[in-house]
């Protein structure tokens, strides 16, 4: 069973953007990288498969849960961090995961000891009532992925993980992502317009360009026809482009 | 059911750990004290005082104290939390949207029930040192105290109500605010209407006093408030169960 089906999801916003004829599978134990430009839709499909985002059509299975049927089951197994981390900034770290435990059985507080390990918070802790709000950027990064880490899910949604983060912050998480990949063969949605960073941990990467998938690939096929992921990431959107003017230019004649 | 809880308690700390929250709840019961300490300053020196302590502060606030404090915790709950996408680590959690909503309502009546009970605490010492202290009027406070309870909650449901139609905190203390002000005038200009005011409804504990008692009365109140609730409560949690976020 796939962890992740996603078929032809499609949401338009007002503005006339979104997203369309989005579909991904992913399995156990992968690493699918969203990768594309800012603005590309790639936070609108994540946030329409965590359920914060409601989307026109299609469907969204998370271990074979249907989204629009139970989100709470589809959601017990995931773990999300989307866009800035949803932190309570008036709370210590603690705290914040502390209440985001109370929404599991199985987490302890050695887990959440263990977690702010983990990410490299406790390093930077002075003391209990280190509140959140005094966090440098860098920190508050750390503590969202914390949050998505803390039930120890089996599917973690990342978007933009690397933000803020210094180069130790991005060694030290994309070693977090391969080791929980590898050992507890946990699976991985994560976007980013890094493409060196995606390249290193991915499994599978799709190119997302003005709302549409325009390709999916595995890693291995992709360093076997390209020099980098970013070579095949151009390659991808000019030919997209192309596509684009061809067509504008069909239907003017 | 064990979701509901997680939610409630997970909004409870939220509460509880803001020193701002810390301090509000205690509002109600200072305003007791300093109405109690001036009743027996004015008593021991002129021999008149408000008589009843407990039941002149409840009126206060059901109808301002409470309310404004129950806006304030729905602009913080709800709107806060939209406008500043903290709501997005509930949302992520294996729970429902409507569980989240419910549970957020449920937190806030829980804050004004300690509220209310720290008040009466507090009134009854009061009434005790000015000398009005009756067993049948210490019935009576705690009845007319726990029937509050009733009208607040049809309160805290419309201040919910309005989180989601207003976006964010200031927006939602004002439209609160401007409704309470709406319904108050329109109950007084239009007299035909009052009864269908909720404002006309926070002192319900007073149709179950003396010659005024009428059952009748009391079933149209409580209709007006079971409707207040019920229609202000679905409305809210379709609006939230249908936003992006």
């Amino acid at each position: 069973m796939n962890v992740l089906e996603v078929n032809n999801i499609k949401r338009r916003y007002k503005n006339g953007r979104g997203v369309s004829e989005i579909s991904m599978e992913l399995e156990e134990g992968g690493i699918y990288g969203l990768l594309g430009a800012n603005g590309s839709g790639k936070t609108t499909i994540m946030k329409i498969i965590s359920g914060l985002t409601k989307k026109d059509e299609g469907n969204v299975k998370i271990f074979g849960n249907d989204i629009d049927e139970d989100i709470a089951t589809a959601l017990s197994k995931v773990g999300v961090l989307i866009e800035t981390p949803a932190l309570y900034e008036y709370l210590s770290a603690e705290k914040n995961l502390e209440i985001a435990a109370k929404f599991y059985d199985s987490v302890t507080q050695d887990d959440i000891k263990d977690i702010l390990l983990k990410v490299g918070l406790l390093k930077y802790q002075t003391g209990k009532k280190d509140l959140v709000r005094h966090y440098s950027l860098g920190m508050k990064q750390r503590l969202g992925i914390a949050l998505a880490l803390i039930s120890k899910p089996g599917f973690v949604i990342l978007d933009e993980p690397f933000n803020g983060l210094d180069i130790d912050g991005m060694v030290e998480m994309r070693n977090i992502i391969k080791h929980e990949a590898m050992e507890n063969k946990t699976s991985f949605l994560i976007s980013s317009h890094l493409s060196h960073e995606l390249e290193l941990i991915c499994t599978k990467v799709g190119v997302i360009h003005e709302g549409r998938q325009i390709s999916v690939a595995s890693m291995d096929e992709v360093r076997k026809s390209y020099p980098s992921l970013e070579d095949y990431y151009i390659s991808c959107a000019e030919k997209a482009d192309r596509l684009a003017e061809e067509e504008r230019k069909g239907g003017a004649l | 059911m064990k979701k509901l809880g997680n939610c409630i308690r997970a909004e409870l700390i939220k509460l509880f750990e803001r020193r701002k929250y810390k301090i509000i709840i205690m509002l109600p019961a200072v305003y007791c004290l300093i109405v109690g300490a001036y009743s027996i300053a004015i008593k021991t020196r002129f021999q008149i005082g408000v008589t009843n302590i407990p039941l002149s502060v409840l009126s206060v606030c059901n109808n301002v104290i409470m309310p404004l404090m129950a806006l304030l915790l729905a602009a913080d709950l709800f709107a806060g939390e939209q406008e500043g996408k903290t709501i997005k680590s509930l949302l992520t959690r294996p729970v429902s949207r409507s569980c989240i909503y419910f549970g957020k309502i449920v937190s806030i009546m829980i804050y004004l029930i300690i509220s209310y009970g720290m008040t009466l605490f507090v009134a009854l010492i009061m009434s005790a040192f000015s000398g009005n202290f009756t067993a049948f009027g210490l019935g009576t406070c705690f009845a007319s105290y726990i029937l509050s309870i009733l009208p607040m909650f049809a309160v805290v449901i419309v201040t919910g109500f309005l989180s989601q139609i207003a976006r964010s905190p200031s927006v939602t203390i004002i439209l609160g605010v401007l409704a309470s002000a709406a319904m108050g005038l329109i109950g007084t200009l239009l007299p035909q209407f009052y009864g269908m005011m909720l404002t006309s409804h926070t002192g319900f504990y007073k149709l179950f006093m003396g010659s005024t008692f009428s059952m009748y009365t009391i079933m149209t109140s409580l209709g007006m408030l079971l409707g207040y609730g019920l229609v202000f409560y679905v409305v809210g949690d379709v609006l939230f169960n249908r936003r992006d976020y």
